[in-house]
């Protein structure tokens, strides 16, 4: 039975003891079609397309913890397609569209809420900049508008746009599609219709090995036992280097810590998610009431997992800087992820030198507003074999051959991106 | 008033007046916000957060889980303080929060009536339709409902800041175990520091009644205060929370100082060793109707009573399982002529409270099943107690479920971070001492200042074998987020078992009080409905700040314009002086126009560029990297960083260079000068400036080290001013040049060194602007008496300082790059028409890299100049172009985008800079460049980048 308020009060009035699981727990089977290494937003969300359009259910997601353990459940829950290049605007656009209808898709409140992404000019020339950006964004399909300080004040009353600040406001990107997602939500939602559809997910089985002969994938071994598969999808985030690793396969990546952190719950005061630019500074309101900020990376490689604490203070000084009024509230909990951070900032998704073996790492700080529009993707390339446009741009071979995808131009250093 | 005449820690002498939702109230210097509302039994102060039930005060620390209210004083007002937390002040309005009308009729209390269907995670299962309904409708209502307090809107006046602390020992919390162990490190003669986030010192023994060293509990207290203080070698702070561990023995604590000048400090305290004696915190029982007013951790009422002089209630119910805390509970009720109607072992169950908003009667069942009903108006409860370990599992360690003390202990530590105490689940005040001094004397000959003595540790206190058990499932976990035993079996039955899973669907331990009294009742229950044991369920991962801490603090003074340090020019005053108009560029702040009387920017840069053109003008250079390169290998050393050759370059000569990153695309552009043989100078870009310094010193420090070749970043030492346009060699004349200024004996692309006058100074021939320009270098100190001195001689040509805006039209007309436009990280030189200068005679960095199939392709984006078809159409700035019109939805197929876009005084027509798909051979071609953001689009002609003096004449002049 599907989710709802007449399943809700159906349930209340039996005491909530019979809801059924949200996964199945099934026993591991010995071969299965293809393996998805990591129960993320990412993989699951591949489970249930391959699922889904091409009823491919004989896989298993292997999860070396708990479902939605990774960068899943340490993102500060933003999405939004405002990017120059078209490789990384496509992608994201698509996702976009794909959040809209996944509540209804999933059968599962993923609580997107397009409140507007704004980020925020601090000189004419950034606001030229933007205005490219914006451009190309209406040329091909998503609404993008350039927002002058009044219309700023009008969008968001609380902003300052004193100009007795080190960096003063001088418009901005206004992405009304953008916005937030309940980010567990995304894990749990595609995980339980994967599982209603027959896909195998374990928790708690990490992967120890590949078997590979003559460059061709045969098999899997995991922490509950070994699995035959001609196709196996490694999508672990931060721990893209090590399992990448155990295939022999050396991906141009450092791991980078990111620090987010949140505020204690108040009442409505800002309904958007804003961003400084001098110095990464990205907040949003929780339906809970709390602030949620980020900044950039740590720019010093790290599986540790905890880090600069210097990270939230920039971030912090940056935050107060767009709302003074934060000052008054308080840290409630500060946290870190490691973001897998390539050559040129953006994400490898594809194929990988061992035949049958698919890899989707790359993703930095920037991997969960793409999460459905990857998985999509990745479930057309693993059931037909044929690379999608959408993700092609972002295959491994592209350090190689020079096709880089550089929306900040930094180059081939991951600490800077 | 419940307060009593005699006893307790406060000065009866003055008298605090406080309000309450308005009603005036008094308390003492000494108070809590707590204990003051106590005093004036006021015990129902907030509403909880998804049910909107009413809440008392249930604890007397940084654990209240309950009693969250706004406090207004002269620096505006802070939501979800706990009343626990916050020291009495004269004059502070406090007021309740999440409660509308009034905290006593609150509308939304009637979401508790529908509890069973508000069930754990249901926010999950509807609200999915409409499909915006979740966006529309639902969302902006959960987000009214949600939220505890509201936030102040006027900017915070009140002062912050960050301080630095380093020492041998740092001892976190002054119970018996923190004393303890401060007073061994002190006397032992290590700089020691004691943090206590209370306004006093002695944590737990302010409401003992136990007997140390022949004194009372509070008379030691204050005996060891007195010790310490005198003590050159301590620092002792109190209402400052060290509120986590981070990497190489850093604690970061946040002083809140008595006195009012600064709000808040953060402190960077780097110790060698750190003592965590942080307690424990008791654990409330879980069964229905635990969360009314009136219901209190039997440790808190003994606080209140003994060290606020409090009293709580007429007649109480006492429920602790520990036999000698139940008895001293009793003690301290009767201490307060409360009477004590019921005194309940843990064998007895207890199965709910009654009253509306406050308790009038608890409901328990004893061992034979019997229902009692004991009316009263104080339930003085305890399960038990979790150590205070968070800032030992901050750096990663796990702590494990220990089944004697029953509850998550740290493992034995090997240091650097050593609990003690209550935090690692010793509970008789003569352990806490013993563990304290044995652990301090440990630490000191770790730090070799002591004699290693070897004492025993106290052993954690094991647990009564017998506790409270849960009767119902309507009992609260959580009271802040309103988690029910039901909603933790839900959870379980539900699949989402893991205890991160538990965590996040119930929200369980993620209020602002962080699961203080929640997560170690949540585990076992997690354990009793996934049938499972405690110690595998594990827990979720500790994370800073403890408590709740300051963001004024975190951010400390660098606010507004302080938040970095603006760099300016030598020249800044003096632009000043003349109305120069500045903006924020990077770091700097940098002239961007000089306006006339009430002129625009416009009428003000197009006078400025005419001038330039027509005569002459001045602009500021000081920003440029500038980077001294010397030694035997210096010409090796460039010659490896740059694509061009240059080795050649005659001294007394100038080459622009082009650096590339190592993976073959351009990096900066800049000029390397031959001052001497072995000695250059090169200029990089202001936004690239810091990023080509760092290059370069990797390069000559780790991928070259045998290069003999000295790098010195001097930017900072040149005040840089260039003079430009066609009578700049007359100016430099008349600035009395100790050195041939003709145009042969100074061409373009050469480099002097002089006086101007009494000036020394290096004058550069090269142009940015493409007129005929000398960029004069003289030390930062002259920067003033350069500028007169021009402006002076200049005046004779009408001379005009310029600045951004006019230096970007003059450099567009010319069709140079410019970082952050053009050298975007993602061209070639071939891309942007400068493979002519790149050397294929020798190697440099980015040179296999740029030999890569896709950066040799034909068809890529090139730099191309536009005009507009009609030679007068403005050509809309970041316009996109595209070879057709955009179709109905207002898209198009894209070829290429501007970089820039003006009108160009010089030409008086419309120029533009930008990529185009295979421009190179796109020359003469028409486009459209789109804007739809400014609802533009206009014809354009595909030319040379270059549309001012292409063959460069006027730079020979």
């Amino acid at each position: 039975m599907g989710y709802s308020a007449l399943s809700l009060m159906g349930h209340a009035f039996r005491g909530n003891t019979q809801w059924p699981t949200l996964i199945a727990a099934p026993d591991m089977r010995t071969i299965y079609d293809i393996v998805i290494i990591g129960g993320g937003g990412h993989g699951l969300a591949t489970a249930h397309y391959l699922a889904k359009i091409y009823g491919l259910t004989n896989i298993a997601v292997c999860e070396a913890g708990w479902i939605g353990g990774g960068n899943t459940a340490r993102n500060t829950t933003i999405v939004r397609s405002d990017y120059l290049l078209n490789g990384s605007f496509a992608l994201k656009h698509f996702a976009l569209k794909l959040w809209e209808d996944l509540t209804q898709d999933l059968d599962f409140n993923i609580m997107y809420e397009p409140r507007g992404y704004i980020d925020l000019a601090h000189s004419d020339g950034e606001l030229e900049q933007f205005e490219l950006r914006a451009n190309a964004m209406r040329l091909r399909g998503a609404d993008a508008q350039i927002l002058d300080r009044s219309a700023l004040k009008a969008r968001i009353p609380l902003l300052s746009l004193d100009m007795d600040k080190r960096f003063p406001v001088s418009g901005a990107l206004f992405q009304p599609a953008g916005g937030v997602v309940r980010h567990d939500a995304v894990a749990w939602g595609f995980a339980r219709k994967a599982s209603q559809a027959g896909i195998h997910i374990f928790q708690n089985c990490p992967v120890t090995g590949f078997d590979i002969s003559d460059g061709v994938l045969q098999g899997v071994q995991t922490a509950k036992g070994h699995i035959t598969c001609k196709q196996a999808l490694i999508s672990v985030a931060g721990e893209s280097s090590a399992v990448a690793g155990l295939a022999g396969i050396n991906l141009p990546l450092n791991s980078i810590n990111v620090q987010a952190c949140v505020t204690e719950p108040v009442k409505p005061a800002l309904d958007a998610v804003v961003n400084y630019n001098v110095g990464l500074s990205y907040l949003s309101q929780t339906a809970k009431g709390e602030f949620v900020l980020g900044g950039a990376t740590d720019g010093y490689a790290s599986f540790a997992r905890r880090g600069s604490f210097e990270r939230i203070e920039d971030v912090l000084a940056r935050a107060v800087q767009m709302f003074p009024f934060l000052s008054r509230l308080r840290l409630m909990r500060h946290w870190s992820g490691t973001a897998d951070i390539t050559a040129d900032g953006n994400a490898i998704v594809g194929q990988t030198p061992v035949s049958g073996l698919m890899i989707n790492s790359g993703w930095g700080y920037a991997g969960f507003k793409a999460t459905p529009a990857v998985g999509h993707q990745l479930a057309e390339l693993l059931a037909t074999g044929i690379l999608p446009d959408l993700i092609a741009p972002f295959a491994l071979d592209r350090f190689a051959l020079g096709a880089e995808q550089d929306d900040a131009g930094i180059g081939p250093y991951p600490w800077l991106h | 008033m419940s307060r009593f005449s005699i006893g307790g820690l406060i000065d009866r002498d003055k008298t605090l007046t406080f309000t309450f939702d308005g009603v005036t109230m008094q308390g003492h210097p000494g108070d809590m916000l707590a204990s003051a509302l106590l005093a004036n039994d006021r015990h129902f102060v907030a509403r909880s957060l998804k049910y909107h039930r009413p809440r008392g005060i249930m604890s007397a620390g940084l654990e209240e889980p309950s009693a969250l209210v706004t406090v207004t004083d002269a620096f505006g007002s802070m939501p979800n303080l706990k009343v626990t937390e916050v020291p009495l002040r004269d004059g502070m309005q406090v007021s309740s929060q999440n409660a509308h009308p009034s905290l006593e009729r609150d509308r939304a209390a009637v979401f508790g009536l529908g509890s069973k269907m508000l069930s754990a995670g249901f926010y999950y299962k509807t609200f999915k339709w409409p499909k915006t309904g979740w966006a529309k409708t639902y969302a902006p209502l959960i987000r009214r409902a949600a939220g505890h307090g509201g936030i102040d809107p006027e900017p915070d006046r009140a002062l912050y800041d960050k301080r630095r602390m380093a020492c041998d020992v740092l001892v976190v919390g002054s119970g018996a175990a923190g004393l303890s162990a401060a007073l061994i490190a002190a006397q032992s003669g290590a700089t020691t520091v004691l943090l206590e986030q209370d306004h006093a010192l002695g944590g737990a023994l302010l409401g003992s009644m136990e007997q140390i060293e022949g004194m009372s509990a509070v008379d030691w207290v204050q005996d060891a205060r007195a010790a310490l203080s005198q003590l050159s070698n301590v620092t002792l702070k109190t209402r400052t929370l060290a509120f986590g561990q981070y990497d190489h023995c850093l604690i970061q604590a946040v002083e809140a100082p008595d006195e009012m000048t600064t709000k808040a400090i953060l402190w960077k305290i780097r110790a060698r060793r750190i003592i965590l004696a942080s307690g424990a915190i008791e654990r409330p029982v879980v069964f229905a109707g635990n969360d009314r007013p009136g219901v209190m951790l039997a440790s808190a009422v003994r606080l209140y009573i003994r060290r606020f002089s409090v009293g709580l209630g007429k007649c109480a119910v006492v429920a602790v399982s520990d036999v000698e805390e139940r008895n001293d509970t009793v003690a301290a009720l009767n201490e307060a002529g409360t009477k004590v109607v019921a005194v309940l072992d843990s064998d007895v169950q207890l199965v709910k409270t009654k009253g509306r908003h406050h308790l009038k009667m608890v409901i328990w069942r004893d061992s034979k099943g019997r229902r009692h009903r004991t009316p009263c108006d104080l339930l003085a409860m305890s399960n038990g107690w979790s150590p205070t370990a968070h800032l030992f599992a901050h750096m990663g360690h796990s702590l494990r479920f220990d089944v004697r003390t029953h509850s998550l202990l740290p493992s034995d530590s090997d240091g650097p971070l050593y609990p003690v105490g209550g935090a690692r689940g010793v509970r008789d005040l003569v352990g806490c001492l013993q563990d304290g001094k044995a652990v301090a004397h440990h630490v000191m000959a770790e730090l070799e200042m002591h004699k290693h003595l070897n004492l025993p540790r106290a052993m954690p206190t094991p647990a009564p074998t017998k506790r409270f058990q849960s009767a119902t499932q309507t009992g609260f976990v959580d009271l802040q987020n309103d988690v029910t035993r039901a909603d933790i079996a839900q959870a379980q039955a539900e699949g989402y078992d893991d205890v991160e899973l538990t965590k996040r669907y119930t929200t369980l331990g993620m209020g602002t009080d962080q699961g203080k009294t929640s997560w170690t009742n949540g585990i076992l229950e997690i354990a009793a409905f996934g049938n499972q044991t405690a110690g595998n369920v594990g827990h979720t991962t500790y994370r800073p700040p403890y408590s709740p801490v300051s963001i004024g603090a975190l951010v400390g003074a660098e606010v507004d314009t302080e938040m970095i340090p603006i760099h300016r020019t030598p020249f800044h005053t003096d632009f000043a002086r003349l109305g120069c108009v500045f903006q924020t560029s990077g770091h700097w702040l940098y002239s961007r126009y000089f306006p006339q009387a009430d002129e625009t920017m416009t009428e003000a840069v197009t006078r400025e560029c005419k001038a330039v053109r027509q005569s002459l003008g001045c602009v500021d250079m000081s920003t440029l990297g500038k980077i001294d390169v010397q030694g035997p290998d210096a010409l090796t050393f460039l010659s490896r960083m740059y694509c061009n050759a240059f080795a050649k370059l005659p001294i007394g000569r100038v080459r622009y260079a082009l650096m590339l990153r190592e993976d073959g695309y351009v990096f900066d552009d800049g000029t390397i000068a031959r001052l001497a043989k072995d000695h250059f100078l090169i200029t990089a870009t202001t936004a690239n400036a810091a990023s080509v310094w760092r290059y370069m010193q990797k390069c000559a420090q780790i991928d070259w080290p045998d290069l003999d070749v000295t790098l010195t970043s001097v930017r900072d030492h040149w005040a840089s001013l260039a003079i430009a346009g066609p009578n700049a060699r007359d100016l430099l004349a008349a600035l009395d040049p100790d050195f041939d200024i003709g145009r042969d004996a100074f061409p373009f692309a050469a480099v002097r060194q002089g006086h101007l006058g009494a000036l020394p100074v290096r004058v550069f021939s090269v142009s940015f602007s493409g007129e005929l320009s000398f960029e004069i270098n003289t030390p930062a100190g002259f920067a003033t008496a350069l500028f007169d001195r021009v402006l002076d001689a200049g005046a004779k040509w009408n001379i005009v300082p310029y600045g951004l805006e006019t230096l970007d039209i003059l450099r567009i007309e010319k069709g140079h790059i410019s970082v952050g436009t053009e050298i975007d990280g993602r061209r070639t030189p071939h891309d942007l028409g400068l493979d002519q200068l790149v050397s294929s005679q020798k190697h440099y960095v980015g040179r296999a890299m740029l030999e890569r199939p896709n950066l040799k392709a034909q068809g890529r984006a090139h730099f191309v100049g536009l005009r507009s078809e009609d030679g007068h159409s403005p050509i809309p700035p970041a316009a996109h172009l595209c070879e057709a019109g955009m179709d109905s939805q207002g898209m198009a197929q894209t070829c290429g985008y501007l970089t820039a876009a003006v009108h160009s005084p010089t030409l008086d027509q419309p120029i533009a800079l930008g990529f185009l798909d295979n421009g190179h051979a796109r020359m003469g071609e028409t486009l459209w460049a789109h804007s739809p953001v400014a609802g533009k689009s206009v014809r354009v002609r595909v030319g040379p980048v270059c549309a001012y003096d292409p063959r460069g004449d006027r730079l020979h002049a």
